[in-house]
């Protein structure tokens, strides 16, 4: 088991190495949280059986602790993003990539291919979760994607809608500023040529277009009424050097109302978050090397899953961060019945509640699981899962988790057992995150 | 003799003269911007307004130009070139309590192999922040 680990570091270390040495990316809440991986769900090694989906980073590495065979073990896992790899971003800037947090993407097809993740995870397998299959080591992989990926919280959209309108303020502020002109004849001429500018060139180049169309030919009417009625009620509305008096007066006005929303968005808390919806499908295999022989590897479990979730931003502005999610799974797993894994397939459906508060998150979780065949002797097909779960983040490298609560009772020749108490605690270690942030 | 500075920070720009190098007047100008933001945490959003009398250079605005070319010296000759930065800060872990950090803008007009003029500022300490320059070649 250990000979794995090392060489799975090994491998995911020389497969980053070409992004090893850049800039570490500006750490985030939720930075580096993998035990949502498809690869460690299968293991079974999860504290918790519901994750919020998150968008992925180019590359990400963890190591958590769980309790295998009633001993406490590390496991390890990493996941990397073909698209953060084929479109990298230059990490020696401090440009602003709107896309570490809101995907630039414009519909469900991008959204897959933005957010489609691999993983692979190691862990010493179980004899509960694997069946009769023998002790030795377990590997999982998987895959992931978004096909809703939520939307940007209330005060980045009041930023980037000010940013966006601002931008067409000083478009036609340039263009009358550096005109030679004593006289412009036609004021619709000018502004004509601002909003095809504007359409044509600005708004393609910005990756966090807020507005909808029909925001956009909204605010650009309304600005242009107002720049025509100023004009008309100045004695000489021709004149340039009235108009630039003119344009620069509402310049001002909207620079102060940007500087105003920019200064509410970097005092304020967590000002990245995306809230709302997020639905992410997973996918994932399990196999087993009982004894930990190579030549005996075996296809333990398959299994298909959609995560749905919503999150409510509570901070609103206030100086904590104070979030509330609700997170479900409905999950179908296929055990290879012919080597003993279990009898049966499980259907999972789960509900989860989760409120976080600065550093502290606290979470309850309930998963129905409910088996295809009753095994001889036993008159129940379905089991659950209750768990409570409280994490604290040390930094953005290190969390602390506890959780506690009644698991499945393993597969279904156990399903009549007195529901077993569990208790676990450790600290999950992300040691490795290149290329985007988690939000 | 340099050329002045008509880097104007947060005011209307002034139109400031620019002697073009004899030796330069076959050679193509190009304008680059730079920003250099040292401060851990912040990032920044650009906007480029970029004019050669009436002639929009640099329609889309963002990302900083590098090496834009502009036109022979002798092209631009009694030419106006405005230039209009506006720079956003940006806090990404948010919870900002100290205020903007100062960061460093500089534009540069240079040819292929050698640089003419190029010009800093410092910015005010604001979120938001324009660097207005507007300047009249002159060949020499």
């Amino acid at each position: 088991m250990k000979n794995l680990i090392y060489l799975a570091l090994a491998f995911f270390i020389i497969s980053a190495g070409k992004v090893f040495a850049q800039t570490a990316p500006q750490p985030t809440f939720e930075s580096l949280q993998m035990n949502s991986s498809p690869a460690y769900i299968l293991l079974g090694v999860e504290p918790s059986n519901i994750q919020r989906p998150t968008t992925p980073s180019q590359f990400v590495a963890g190591l958590q602790n769980a309790v295998v065979n009633g001993k406490l073990q590390p496991n390890v896992a990493f996941e990397i993003t073909p698209y953060q790899y084929q479109n990298p971003k230059d990490t020696t800037s401090r440009l602003f990539y709107a896309s570490d947090y809101l995907l630039n993407k414009k519909n469900v097809l991008q959204t897959i291919w933005q957010t489609f993740s691999i993983s692979l995870a190691t862990s010493a397998t179980d004899t509960t979760v694997f069946g009769k299959l023998k002790p030795g080591t377990g590997a999982g992989v998987g895959f992931h994607f978004l096909l809703l990926d939520g939307s940007p919280g209330d005060r980045f959209k009041a930023w980037a809608d000010e940013y966006l309108q601002f931008l067409f303020i000083k478009k036609i502020k340039a263009m009358v500023t550096n005109s030679s002109a004593v006289n412009i004849d036609n004021i619709d001429l000018v502004l004509d040529n601002a909003e095809n500018d504007y359409v044509q060139y600005v708004l393609p180049k910005i990756n966090f277009n807020t507005l909808s169309t029909k925001q956009v030919k909204a605010f650009i009417a309304a600005y242009r009424a107002r720049i025509v009625a100023n004009l008309q009620l100045s004695a000489n509305g021709k004149d340039r050097a009235t108009i630039q008096k003119c344009l620069e007066s509402l310049y001002n006005d909207e620079k102060t109302k940007l500087e105003t929303v920019t200064n509410a968005l970097n005092q304020g808390v967590n000002p990245l978050a995306k809230e709302g919806f997020t639905l992410e499908f997973d996918a994932g295999q399990a196999y087993a090397f009982p004894d930990d022989n190579y030549s005996d590897m075996t296809l333990a479990k398959s299994a298909v899953w959609l995560s749905p979730s919503y999150r409510w931003d509570l901070s609103k502005g206030a100086n904590a961060i104070s979030l509330l999610d609700l997170d479900g799974v409905m999950r179908y797993t296929f055990n290879n019945t012919s080597v003993g894994v279990d009898v049966a397939n499980y259907f999972d459906a789960g509900l989860k509640g989760e409120l976080t508060q600065n550093k502290w998150a606290g979470s309850l979780e309930y998963v129905y699981r409910h088996a295809s065949a009753i095994p001889v002797g036993y008159s129940k097909d379905y089991t659950y899962r209750l768990t409570a779960g409280l994490s604290y983040k040390l930094s953005d490298m290190i969390t602390f988790t506890f959780n506690f609560g009644t698991n499945f009772d393993g597969n279904t020749t156990t399903y009549s057992d007195p529901k077993k108490m569990f208790a676990i605690g450790g600290l999950n270690l992300g040691f490795l995150n290149l290329g985007s942030t988690k939000n | 003799m340099a050329n002045p500075n008509p880097i104007q920070v947060d005011t209307p720009v002034v139109l400031t003269n620019f002697q073009i190098p004899a030796a330069n007047k076959n050679d193509m100008l190009t304008l680059t911007v730079t920003v250099t933001l040292t401060t851990a945490g912040w990032s920044y959003v650009t906007s480029n307004q970029v004019f050669l009398e009436e002639t929009d250079k640099y329609p889309a605005g963002t990302p900083n130009p590098v090496k834009l070319p502009l036109g022979r010296g002798i092209d631009v000759n009694g030419l106006k070139l405005l230039l209009e930065t506006n720079i956003v800060l940006i806090y990404g872990a948010g919870g900002n309590a100290g205020g903007p950090p100062i960061f460093k803008y500089n534009f540069s007009i240079d040819t292929n192999t050698t640089n003419i003029s190029s010009f800093d500022m410092n910015s005010a300490g604001n979120n938001v922040t324009d660097f207005n320059s507007q300047i009249l070649f002159s060949q020499l």
